[in-house]
């Protein structure tokens, strides 16, 4: 027969595992209409030009932490490309010719400040505004600056981006608690075999930094 | 009083929602886009061909010395095989005298063709084993030597082009990336005309438009 237990205990042994609950989970990534990230961008027209600018396509997402440990982002990917014509002696489109940096951080009104968020080298960079000198993928790596999609692919769960706590909570439905970031990627129409392609960045935020 | 049956109950409901609070900690982006069929065809400027050329004033003389043109260079690019189509519009004949029983030059008097082709470049697909092929007829690397002082045996001229577009040139894959401004990632065709000055009927000026286009097919 188990002894009966008094009303307190109840809440005392309740409120234990919510402050548990809350504790695991102290990071949120979002879109910025604060629902599940799950973007497609794609890129327009790839005809090759006579330019030397390549064409570039952004996505903004949105980071709350209230771990104070503060938090970091890392990211995965991978990349494929279908060909619709034989290669024939020339190249096709590589996760190595698609650009990606984070071009911008902003923060809501409620984020603890001052803070340093910190781009990792090489991804802190504009694709869409490098000189694609003799109309050629103009992305030299991460270890030179110019992060590549490929970058990403060969290092998975590369942390791109760290910072301190952002804000007290890190609840979907306060405004103004997370700290914005936009991600753009670069890529320069080519004469590269006819081919459709896709790739996926999978971003994923953690405790500490 | 609370039973304990009552408090397993209670915090297995908090167990089961705290999971159901759990944030989003991970998302995902998909870049994608499509390489379409790429051909170009351009001046030696990357831009638009629109090039004149000027056989001059053709004064007939004691020899059977062709007058012909500098060569056009036609610079083309393609990310799949390729083919260049020519097609020449009448002749357009200004100021032109009375017959009299003889003949005004016509587009049968000029020879065309492509004299030269570069099939080179570090970013040329199989630079150095490229296999592209001048239709028969216009390969115009040697013109024909008049023989008494008339039009020789062109093997083609301005009146096997006129109409539909007339295949001139072929290959595979020209170029293996970059764009039209990459310089080494073209072959250059040159293509030029012929004819020799003879006593047609006077005129101030004659002309004919050549139209090339590539396309892959």
């Amino acid at each position: 027969m188990i002894p009966p237990l008094r009303f307190n205990a109840l809440v005392y042994a309740a409120t234990i595992i919510l402050v548990l609950a809350a504790g695991s989970q102290a990071q949120v990534i979002t879109n910025t209409s604060d629902g599940a990230l799950s973007a497609s961008i794609p890129f327009a027209n790839l005809t090759p030009g006579r330019s030397t600018t390549p064409s570039s396509t952004q996505i903004q997402f949105r980071l709350r932490d209230s771990n104070n440990a503060g938090y970091h982002v890392e990211a995965s990917a991978v990349f494929s490309a279908t060909t619709s014509s034989t290669v024939a002696g020339g190249a096709t489109i590589a996760a190595s010719d698609i650009g990606i940096g984070i071009t911008s951080i902003t923060r809501g009104s409620s984020v603890i400040t001052p803070r340093t968020d910190s781009i990792t080298a090489g991804l802190n960079y504009d694709p869409g505004s490098v000189i694609a000198t003799n109309g050629l993928t103009p992305y030299t790596g991460i270890g030179s600056g110019k992060a590549t999609l490929a970058d990403i692919i060969a290092n998975p769960s590369i942390k791109i981006l760290s910072g301190p706590r952002i804000a007290s909570n890190e609840s979907t439905s306060t405004p103004n608690n997370a700290i914005t970031v936009t991600i753009t990627f670069g890529l320069l129409g080519q004469f590269f075999t006819p081919a459709t392609f896709s790739g996926t960045l999978t971003l994923t935020i953690k405790n500490g930094q | 009083m609370v039973s304990f049956r009552k408090l397993l109950i209670g915090a297995s409901i908090v167990a089961i929602l705290a999971p159901a609070a759990f944030a989003q900690t991970s998302g995902t982006i998909t870049v994608s886009g499509s390489d379409p069929v790429a051909v170009s065809l351009t001046n030696t400027s990357e831009t638009t061909l629109s090039s004149a050329v000027a056989l001059g004033a053709l004064i007939p003389a004691n020899n059977n010395t062709l007058t012909t043109s500098t060569p056009v260079e036609v610079r083309l690019r393609s990310n799949k095989a390729y083919n260049i189509t020519a097609s020449a519009s009448t002749l357009s004949i200004s100021g032109g005298g009375s017959d009299d029983g003889g003949n005004p030059i016509a587009l049968t008097d000029i020879g065309f063709g492509i004299t030269s082709m570069t099939l080179t470049g570090a970013n040329v697909a199989n630079s150095g084993a490229r296999t592209d092929a001048i239709a028969s007829g216009f390969d115009a690397s040697t013109w024909p030597t008049p023989t008494n002082g008339l039009t020789p045996a062109f093997t083609k001229t301005l009146n096997n082009i006129t109409g539909a577009g007339v295949q001139v040139l072929s290959g595979s894959r020209i170029s293996k990336q970059g764009n039209i401004s990459t310089t080494n990632n073209y072959i250059s065709a040159f293509f030029g005309v012929a004819t020799l000055p003879q006593f047609f009927t006077p005129n101030t000026s004659f002309s004919s438009t050549i139209t090339l286009t590539i396309a892959a097919p």
